[in-house]
């Protein structure tokens, strides 16, 4: 009883460690304020600071632009009970100095001529508590000067899924010419076919592994998420294809080889790690020059040391 | 949308009471979007543009379908163009898409339901996307898929037997025929609120025929019955605890069946003889995939022949003993396997200080794989003049694993930022498997049509040969009872810690280390009994063979620069640049880099809406001169690991160590110079070389052109020198050697879509990829090719081989007769297609492709050539509205 009463102390436990560690520099510093009207980025005198027009007044001069945000998921911006919402506002910031300019491009955030990061920071007031997005700010794309709107249009998005410039591949072929070109190979992964899409392998805005890759729950090969009969676990592991990944011996994207090896013959490649043969005679002129005709569990096995089976 | 019916809903004239207006207009959107669920989306139709689509009762709908057909026609290797595109003819629903948006946001069921379809009716990629949200309330999407993964590609692993109407390989021996299934659902709840539902299903299945192969005696084909299946569950909670705050908690739940079985496939099917006359009852036998009689494969076929014809028909003759060649009369092999993946994750994701992003998250996973192994067989091993075959015993293997990821980035300045990242992964596979097998043998004299002993032998009677006796086995009875324990380890901690400049939009730039650390360790061991039977069936048991290794550990430390920067000149133009220079002090395989070197350079210009030019050029070179004492080439053992401290003699291969790199750059431009025209074109290069030595068994009595070479190890040495795993080296020598591996690969297309009149629609589009190089083995000695002797028939010649021919010449080494195959090979695509509008919302497409996959080698004197071409035509109507 005493272990169960501590069981049901925990999730309380929990929550009042993450409030101590979060609350108490939030108690010396002050209190979070709510959003107020931001200054835009080119603001005018100091005794002046830009208040919020609504939406009806931008729709006034933008509204191609607004006609788009209403037919998109971005709608709430404008109808949200949050307080921090302010519809066209929420992204380009307070209005009033840009209306009362004549519409002075200096007094409004435009997306245009500021750093990646700037235009990600105001994506990213909203769009950051997502597991999705959760290791942008560390990922190859951020770093790279990808911004947001690099492949998001909110205004007149192409495709209307996750508001996409273009759909995939292609949007990804706009930079990546390499992977356009891996997958006009013969043999690979069906991305043009359109059975599989880039993010189904990569998370865009980035995690923890490298080039993006993500990962099975336990936090093996994303490979293992179509190819489940490879994960095993299997009483006779295949060390590499644990330890170093899919990619020693298979080109993920698309190859000239069958199988999508990065090798164009079986031996060839197993030969580059199995330099010398303990015991077994493996003649390379004969048959055992096509090691997978005997080594068929090559991916691991339950019941052959040696992989046979 | 008029005179549209769908059975499951009411007719059109029914007019629902007004308040319940916007509900039954959602289900009745929702059930004609139903209606069209089967329908089809070729990835390279257009969707519908913006603005389009009608209004109805408060949505705004828009409707694409797509319908037609194709008709394919096939010369050359069917097999192949099959296993690279597989389209056949039929009918198609090729394309299909539909979109309802609620114009107030204020729709009953759903604001937004989205899905499109494509490739139904026969294409072998098939799938379905689906998305439906409601503001506030739930964001649900679902993926199904479907794949029809078709494979017979006779290059890989094909034993490449001589013809002589017996065994011939000309199809892939690994033969492929699967469907995979792939459903994805995932529905978040209250997605804006501070408590957040996550639940995920996902379900993979992979069924269908194969061929598969199993090395015992001799290599039996075997005809693989596919039967897998994963169910992965998800469910999820976020909990938005502060302002950019979210603490989360997942658990997964992973599901794995597999009930793959294997029988002996009906090929290369032979009557057994024991002389003139046919055999009585077990007359077909299977003495293998592999034939190769000049080799000695499938048996030494001495008395030569062993196999021939009589009366019209494939025999094997049935001797005694060694001589004889190894068959099977029929195999059996089921595993079924269950595996449970449970993980538990927590996730903590805040940017509750402004300038400061922390992502935290560290799982569990326990997971487990129980199998039932039963294996048996009516066979004959003439190595061993043994006969049947008896394996079971439950297996059950878990993999315990944890991780931990750390990423912390802050931003110091508006210019300045570091960012870390360190990530923990540690997984332990331990395994046991209570195995129990036995080995019958033969009553009276070894050959196939002994009947099997099962006295004193409990499993031979459970193999259920037709062809038993009770009386003792003359030879070769055995039972083991072993249990073995296996234990695989890695554990790995890596830290990459970045400082990133960023002064302005044109600038910026980074530069970082990572430290990584990892160790992996491999132990396994054996204890049991086994019991070998005298001729009349008594029983003598003792311990197994203990063929335990001790677990070995090794560690390595990885050392890497990271230095990037990105230019961005003007709005339109983006130039970045990253180098990566790695070390790895200990790699545990020769392929790994312990040196490597990459090199990254990419840019992208748009000029407005006419143009896009991309460019890139990417070089990762890597070299390897280090070798794990568990694997040294350079460190040969000289005592058992097991009784002593390893100590190392030099081999001939020390200088030749694994290198290589992988160089590929290219182009791309997009131009759209008006309105009506679309230019789109790019070439890709790639090279991909490596090369390193290795020590290979060649039949000793073959003398290469250039002279014999030293062999390795010495044969001298041989018996003294011990394995990684304490295993003495028999007495082979192996034949120092380097491989020496190139692929130089050219990718290219150029697609025109031209607009010529108002209602027309031209696409003209041209795809080629060629590849050439090598797969050279040089010798060791003088990094000259290795050539050997060779008769005018392509065999080896060697010492005391009578049925060589004379010498004709030297071959490239050590199997002449394979062809460059992939290595050296035109793929070319062009595409016609034309779209003409017929009237409002109604077009007409056509389409003409052309595959043209060759060789530019010859496939092998005795192997079927994988050269075809294949012309695909697609006639479809598609309607908008």
């Amino acid at each position: 009883m005493r272990g169960l009463r501590t069981l049901r102390r925990l999730p309380l436990v929990t929550v009042a460690l993450v409030c101590l560690i979060f609350g108490f520099p939030n108690l010396l510093m002050g209190a979070d304020k709510a959003k107020s009207p931001d200054k835009s980025q080119n603001a005018g005198t100091a005794a002046e600071q830009a208040q919020f027009v609504g939406s009806e007044t931008c729709k006034g001069c933008h509204e191609a632009q607004f006609s788009n945000i209403d037919g998109s998921p971005h709608f709430r911006l404008d109808n949200s009970s949050n307080k921090e919402f302010h519809g066209c506002e929420s992204c380009h910031g307070a209005g009033s100095l840009h209306v009362n300019g004549g519409g002075d491009k200096t007094m409004i955030f435009t997306f245009k001529g500021v750093s990646s990061e700037k235009i990600n920071e105001r994506c990213l007031e909203c769009h950051r508590n997502s597991h999705e997005r959760s290791n942008f700010q560390r990922s190859d794309h951020a770093r790279a000067g990808v911004s947001c709107i690099g492949c998001h249009a909110p205004h007149g998005a192409a495709r209307q899924q996750a508001l996409l410039i273009q759909k995939q591949p292609g949007l990804c072929y706009t930079c990546h010419q390499d992977a356009k070109a891996d997958f006009s190979k013969p043999f690979h992964h069906k991305v043009n076919e359109a059975l599989v899409n880039c993010s189904d392998c990569h998370n865009a805005h980035g995690t923890t592994d490298e080039k993006q890759l993500r990962s099975t729950a336990d936090g093996q090969e994303v490979c293992y998420k179509c190819h489940a009969d490879k994960r095993g676990p299997f009483l006779y592991e295949h060390y590499p294809v644990k330890s170093e990944g899919c990619s020693t011996c298979h080109t993920p994207h698309g190859s000239a080889n069958p199988r999508l090896l990065t090798r164009s013959r079986v031996n060839t490649l197993c030969l580059e790690c199995h330099q010398n043969f303990y015991n077994g005679p493996h003649p390379q002129n004969t048959k055992s020059q096509a090691c997978t005709l005997c080594h068929v569990g090559i991916h691991g096995s339950n019941s052959s040391s040696v992989l046979f089976k | 949308m008029d005179g549209i019916q769908c059975k499951t809903m009411r007719p059109l004239t029914y007019r629902a009471p007004k308040r319940y207006g916007m509900k039954l207009t959602s289900i009745y959107l929702l059930g004609v979007a139903l209606c069209l669920l089967p329908g089809t989306l070729h990835a390279q139709s257009v969707p519908a543009p913006a603005g389009a689509g009608q209004v109805y009762n408060g949505y705004t709908v828009q409707n694409t379908l797509e319908l037609g057909g194709r008709v394919t026609s096939i010369s050359g290797n069917s097999n192949m163009y099959d296993t690279m595109e597989n389209q056949q003819s039929g009918g198609r629903l090729l394309d299909q898409s539909f979109t309802a948006r609620s114009l107030r946001h204020n729709g009953a069921f759903f604001d937004e339901l989205w899905f499109s379809s494509f490739g139904y009716g026969g294409d072998p990629q098939e799938g379905t996307r689906l998305r439906m949200y409601k503001n506030k309330l739930y964001d649900f999407n679902a993926v199904y898929r479907h794949d029809q993964n078709y494979f017979n590609d006779n290059y890989l692993g094909n034993p490449y037997n001589t013809p002589g109407g017996f065994v011939v390989w000309n199809q892939a021996i690994h033969q492929m025929n699967t469907r995979r299934n792939m459903g994805d659902f995932h529905l978040t709840l209250m997605p804006e609120s501070p408590i957040r539902i996550r639940l995920g299903y996902a379900r993979n299945t992979n069924r269908g025929s194969s061929l598969s192969s199993l090395h015992e005696g001799t290599e039996l084909s075997l005809a693989q019955d596919v039967q897998s299946r994963q169910d992965q569950y998800q469910v999820g909670v976020d909990f938005k605890v502060l302002p950019r705050t979210t603490l989360s908690y997942d658990q997964f739940f992973d599901h794995n069946i597999s009930d793959t079985s294997y029988v002996n496939a009906p090929t290369g099917l032979f009557y057994l003889n024991a002389g003139t006359a046919l055999a009585p009852i077990y007359e077909r036998v299977d003495i293998g995939a592999t034939y190769n009689t000049y080799y000695g494969q499938p048996c030494a076929n001495t008395p030569a022949p062993i196999i021939t014809v009589v009366g019209g028909v494939n025999v094997v003759k049935n001797l005694t003993g060694g001589s004889a060649c190894s068959l099977f009369f029929n195999y059996h092999r089921s595993a079924p396997a269950r595996t449970n993946f449970p993980t538990e994750k927590f996730s903590l994701i805040s940017d509750y200080w402004k300038k400061l992003n922390v992502f935290a998250s560290g799982s569990y996973t326990s997971a487990v794989n129980k199998t039932n192994y039963l294996e048996s067989a009516d066979d004959f091993e003439s190595r061993t003049s043994t006969r049947g075959i008896y394996l079971t015993g439950p297996g059950k293997i878990r993999q315990l694993s944890g991780n931990a990821d750390l990423g912390v980035t802050y931003h110091i300045t508006e210019s300045w930022y570091v960012s870390n990242q360190f990530k923990y992964t540690n997984w332990r596979i331990p395994g046991t498997w209570d195995m129990t097998s036995a080995n019958c043998g033969p009553v009276g004299a070894a050959n196939a049509l002994s009947p099997i002993g099962t006295l004193g032998n409990p499993y031979c009677a459970l193999i259920g040969s037709l062809n038993t006796s009770s009386a003792g086995a003359g030879i070769g009875s055995s039972y083991t009872n072993d249990l073995w324990s296996l234990l695989h380890t890695d554990k790995r901690a890596a830290d990459t810690t970045i400082l990133g400049w960023e002064p302005n939009h044109v600038f910026g730039a980074h530069a970082g280390f990572r430290y990584a650390q990892r160790t992996v360790a491999y132990g396994d061991f054996t204890t049991g009994t086994t019991t070998t039977l005298s001729a009349a069936g008594v029983p003598a048991t003792a311990a197994s063979a203990d063929d335990s290794n001790a677990l070995y550990p090794e560690t390595d430390h990885e050392k890497v620069g990271l230095f990037g920067v990105k230019l961005h000149p003007n709005q339109n133009w983006m130039i970045n640049g990253d180098v990566e220079l790695s070390y790895i002090d200990h790699p545990v395989a020769a392929i790994l880099p312990g040196h490597s070197q990459l090199y990254k350079l990419r840019t992208n210009y748009r000029l407005g809406k006419h143009a896009t030019l991309s460019g890139f050029i990417n070089d990762k070179y890597s070299r390897n001169s280090f070798y794990s004492a568990d694997f040294a080439l350079a460190q040969i053992n000289t005592n058992p690991v097991l009784t002593g401290t390893p100590t190392y003699v030099a081999d001939p291969l020390t200088p030749v160590r694994h290198q290589g790199h992988n160089l590929n750059y290219g182009f791309s431009a997009a131009l759209h110079p008006t309105e009506k025209i679309t230019l789109d074109f790019g070439w890709t290069y790639q090279n991909l070389y490596s090369t390193g030595g290795v020590c290979i068994p060649m039949t000793l009595a073959v003398v290469p052109q250039g002279g014999q070479i030293a062999r390795c190890p010495a044969a001298a040495a041989s018996g003294t020198l011990y394995d990684s795993e304490g295993d003495p080296y028999s007495s082979y020598n192996g034949v120092p050697a380097v491989l020496h591996y190139q692929q130089n690969t050219n990718t290219g297309y150029v697609n025109l879509i031209m607009q010529p009149v108002k209602r027309v629609s031209v696409l003209l589009g041209y795809d080629l990829t060629s590849t050439s190089g090598e797969n050279t083995w040089l010798r060791a000695d003088t990094l000259a090719p290795f050539m050997v002797p060779v008769d005018a028939a392509g065999n080896v010649i060697y010492a005391g081989n009578t049925l060589s021919g004379p010498l004709a010449g030297y071959a490239p080494g050590p199997n002449p007769d394979v062809g460059l195959g992939p290595l050296g090979m035109n793929w070319h695509l062009p595409t016609v297609g034309v779209e003409l509008a017929l009237c409002k919302n109604v077009s007409f497409k056509g389409a003409w492709r052309y595959y043209d996959y060759h060789e530019k080698s010859n496939p092998g004197t005795y192997i079927a050539g994988r050269d075809f071409q294949a012309n695909t035509g697609t006639l479809a109507l598609r309607f908008s509205f």
